[in-house]
């Protein structure tokens, strides 16, 4: 005989596992503080490569126009500005990446969480048929 | 209006039953759109623009998340930029980087803002773009925006680039520098991503409101400024924008938005209420405005079958039959009324002797 809250057990589970499920259960498998500093390292590393392209682009656009009036002091100026932004920038990023990561992290463990809940009724579950058939079958 | 109504929530019902295969399939046509608009522009690469790898790519983004199409188009593109001098392959890998680096590593979700974008260019309806993410998405959604007109002109750049024949005389760093000027330095681009950043933030403004009909105010407010901004720039910098392309892309374009009002936000104002109540915390000033509802009646059509349970009766067994019960009938009334004396109340029996006295009282006055 099929047992209607047990399939509503195991369905739900499949959709978690099928789903959202995927994702939160690798990014549960790490220390919340070891998720969030992996992440933001490769934020700022990231954020490294992507500020030298920008400057990189910038360089090539404006390249005719700085070369005509360069002089050491427009040179420096420029440099300071590049430092500055790239500190601004990265500052910026790693925290929002600290923010982002550290929600996306409690995010998966509530999933996660859920999860194990739901597993727990499903044992439960097992372990009331198993005794209602030793039960039937000591009578 | 009430059959709009019921064809509607007979559209959610169709989506709500089929809602995977709906799905499956919108997301083959955006992904076949995308692959084929790249591969029609800067098919350069032979084996590539062929309308076979478009249809295959699709099929395998219509079974992964959506999401996927994204750096599909994005290889597709750069594979097709090889064939173009080194300069645009490497510029466009750049802008590529600083798109996923900067904004998608975060928010992969509005990866269907930067794909409809130049989309929606292509079909001549840009101005859409701006007012209905306006109306269903936040200001955010105004960096996708511009990231996708980004995509298009260079694109369109590209375009240009493989369209002229020749070796270029100039080297590769002049090469390099021209591209780029070309893509960030046109006055066209940029008048489209401040254009549409004012708009998207404005209609999102407007729609946000507490005013009665704040979707329509926020899409026709969208409009006007949009033309503003596009006739404005094309004075100003003297663009190549047609202002009955225009006028007409704007009209298509809010009567798409009405259309996305009425299957996402359709309120009746006339029957708005204000409420007013305070708990121990807080006065609060409700403003209520209830929903377009219809309920669709329901046809249930019985079909009576004449070869289920029924039999065949035969009329004149009957008709004896009811005659015979009518003989039967006569004599079961008198007993009937005999039971039935028994039982009727006292009333009644005054009543029925009051009667037989006033016929005999009849009777004797006739025969006088």
């Amino acid at each position: 005989m099929l047992d209607k809250r047990k399939i509503i057990i195991m369905s739900k589970l499949n959709i978690y596992e099928k789903g959202s499920g995927k994702e939160d259960i690798k990014i549960s498998a790490y220390y919340r503080k070891d998720y969030i500093s992996f992440h933001t390292i490769a934020t700022a590393l990231w954020v490294t490569l992507g500020y030298i392209l920008i400057w990189a682009l910038i360089g090539i656009t404006l390249m005719d126009s700085i070369m005509k009036t360069m002089s050491f002091a427009k040179l420096v100026t420029l440099m300071l500005a590049a430092i500055v932004g790239y500190i601004l920038v990265l500052i910026s990023y790693v925290v929002f990446a600290n923010m982002y990561y550290s929600q996306k992290h409690k995010s998966a463990r509530k999933g996660v969480r859920k999860y194990n809940h739901t597993l727990i009724r499903l044992m439960r579950s097992y372990e009331r048929e198993s005794k209602r058939n030793e039960k039937s079958s000591n009578s | 209006m009430k059959n709009l109504l019921i064809l509607r929530d007979k559209i959610k019902d169709i989506y709500a039953k089929e809602s995977n295969i709906i799905d499956k399939v919108i997301t083959f046509i955006l992904a076949f759109a995308t692959f084929m608009f790249i591969t029609k522009n800067i098919g350069f690469t032979k084996m590539l623009s062929s309308p076979l790898i478009s249809f295959g790519l699709a099929i395998i983004c219509a079974f992964i998340p959506r999401a996927i199409i994204l750096p599909f188009a994005s290889i597709l593109i750069l594979m097709n930029m090889y064939s173009l001098p080194l300069p645009a392959f490497a510029v466009t890998t750049m802008i590529l980087l600083i798109m996923y680096i900067f904004y998608f590593r975060y928010s992969p979700k509005h990866v269907l803002v930067i794909i409809l974008t130049p989309l929606a260019f292509a079909l001549k309806i840009p101005y859409l773009i701006p007012i209905a993410f306006g109306l269903v998405a936040t200001p955010v959604a105004a960096i996708p925006v511009s990231f996708g007109i980004v995509i298009y002109y260079v694109i369109l750049i590209a375009k240009k680039m493989g369209v002229s024949t020749g070796e270029s005389k100039a080297g590769m760093l002049a090469e390099l520098t021209s591209y780029t000027k070309q893509i960030f330095q046109n006055p066209e681009m940029i008048v489209y991503i401040i254009g549409f950043a004012i708009c998207l933030i404005l209609v999102y403004t407007i729609r946000r409101l507490a005013i009665n009909y704040a979707w329509r105010v926020a899409i026709v407010s969208g409009t006007i400024i949009n033309i503003l901004i596009m006739v404005v720039g094309e004075i100003a910098f003297k663009l190549s924008i047609s202002f009955v392309a225009l006028f007409i892309g704007s009209i298509i374009a809010a009567a798409i938005c009405l259309v996305l009002e009425f299957f996402l936000f359709n309120v009746d104002y006339m029957r708005r209420e204000n409420l007013e109540f305070e708990d121990d915390n807080y006065v609060y000033y409700v403003k209520a405005i209830p929903k377009v509802a219809i309920t669709a009646t329901k046809k249930t059509v019985k079909k009576i079958n004449e070869d289920s349970e029924t039999e065949i009766l035969d009329a004149k067994a009957i008709r004896e039959k009811n005659e015979q019960n009518d003989s039967n009938n006569e004599l079961d009334d008198k007993t009937r009324v005999l039971t039935e004396s028994e039982t009727v109340s006292d009333e009644e029996k005054i009543n029925q002797m009051l009667f037989t006295k006033s016929l005999e009282q009849e009777l004797e006055l006739k025969k006088k």
